[in-house]
């Protein structure tokens, strides 16, 4: 896939999309929605595609269900971070209550140790199965060890030429957030229960390093200086 | 395929794939779910596996760790949801399913 040599469909851009009337106008009017350029890029990217396998990690929605099958799309959905939640906590429950052995040290687990084991059971996919992953932000809920490994997992599990959407905060949200997806440029922030704690802010340098196997990368900067980045294998 | 409508309640815990006309999850299911007409996911769903359905209704708060395709078959590619959950009945037959811990309720 190429950004370059890929023709663009006219009208697009928030001012196309946001006809009075519409889903997406509508959409926009809500505060809580967001124009996205990655959005439509990562849609744009996967368009030529036979039979797209779209991964979503956040919560499943029907919005977003719907949005992808009248596509013709195919999609699967795996809430990344609530199931490394519910694993850490299990997996902290089980050490907690685990035997100290004879020296008297009680079982630890470092980060990457972790995350390893994480994956054993999640992201299971078959190699090059998947052409898009829509990421949100959940790799800023991830400490360096587990993100990295998720990130080659995602890897393995992209076609080539498939595509990653990820978004960056620039500062710690306010909120937590989940999102669906409201349009082919809007999404919706969707306020939730802190699922976890904001644990870094990438710097650019360190985004590039994250996904350093992929071979380009585009990055769009909103008003609310979120960072949407997207990756191609 | 069989014509029953199968409902797993709120407290109902399958592990095994579902075939049936009609699927309603508000329990947990840790295998495939492949219905004639719809599949709905409750708010307290928690599904595992894959879901092959003419129409699908997703419910906010609902997990699924799995794939949806569409079949033909359906008046509509997808529906929306109302939000409401239906009650735990079973119309009709069940499959012999390889139930661990189900709710499943006959009418």
């Amino acid at each position: 896939m190429n950004w370059m040599a890929k023709s663009r469909p006219s009208g697009t851009g928030a001012a196309a999309a946001a006809r009075p009337g519409d889903p997406a106008a509508a959409a926009t009017q809500n505060l809580k929605a967001r124009t996205s350029n990655g959005l439509k890029e990562f849609l744009w990217l996967l368009s030529d595609i036979q039979r797209v396998r779209v991964l979503d990690l956040g919560p499943v929605w029907q919005s977003t269900v719907n949005f992808f099958l009248e596509k013709g799309f195919r999609i699967s959905t795996e809430d990344l971070l609530g199931t490394w939640k519910e694993f850490v906590s299990a997996e902290e429950e089980r050490m907690r209550t685990a035997p100290v052995d004879k020296d008297g040290f009680a079982e630890r687990m470092s980060s990457a140790a972790l995350a390893d084991k994480f994956l054993e059971s999640a992201l299971q996919y078959p190699e090059e199965s998947v052409h898009g992953v829509l990421a949100w932000d959940l790799l800023d809920y991830f400490d360096p060890a587990a993100g990295s490994r998720i990130m080659d997992r995602l890897f393995n599990i992209l076609h080539p030429g498939g595509a990653v959407l990820t978004l960056f905060h620039s500062r710690a949200p306010e909120r937590f957030h989940r999102y669906r997806i409201v349009d082919k440029q809007t999404f919706e922030l969707v306020d939730a229960p802190t699922l976890a704690v904001h644990t870094r802010v990438f710097q650019n340098r360190e985004i590039m390093e994250l996904f350093e196997k992929f071979r380009s990368s585009k990055t769009f900067v909103g008003r609310d200086q979120v960072r949407e980045a997207l990756f191609l294998k | 395929m069989t014509d029953a409508r199968v409902t797993v309640g709120v407290n109902g815990h399958i592990q095994a794939d579902i075939e049936a006309r009609e699927i309603v999850i508000d329990g947990t299911v840790d295998g495939n779910l492949k219905a004639r007409e719809s599949v709905r996911l409750g708010a307290s769903s928690k599904v595992q596996g894959s879901i092959l359905t003419p129409r699908i209704g997703i419910d906010d708060g609902a997990r699924l760790r799995g794939k949806v395709e569409m079949t033909r078959g359906g008046e509509s590619k997808s529906s929306k949801s109302t939000g409401s959950s239906a009650s735990g009945t079973t119309e009709d037959a069940v499959p012999a399913y390889n139930t661990v811990s189900a709710s499943i309720e006959r009418e």
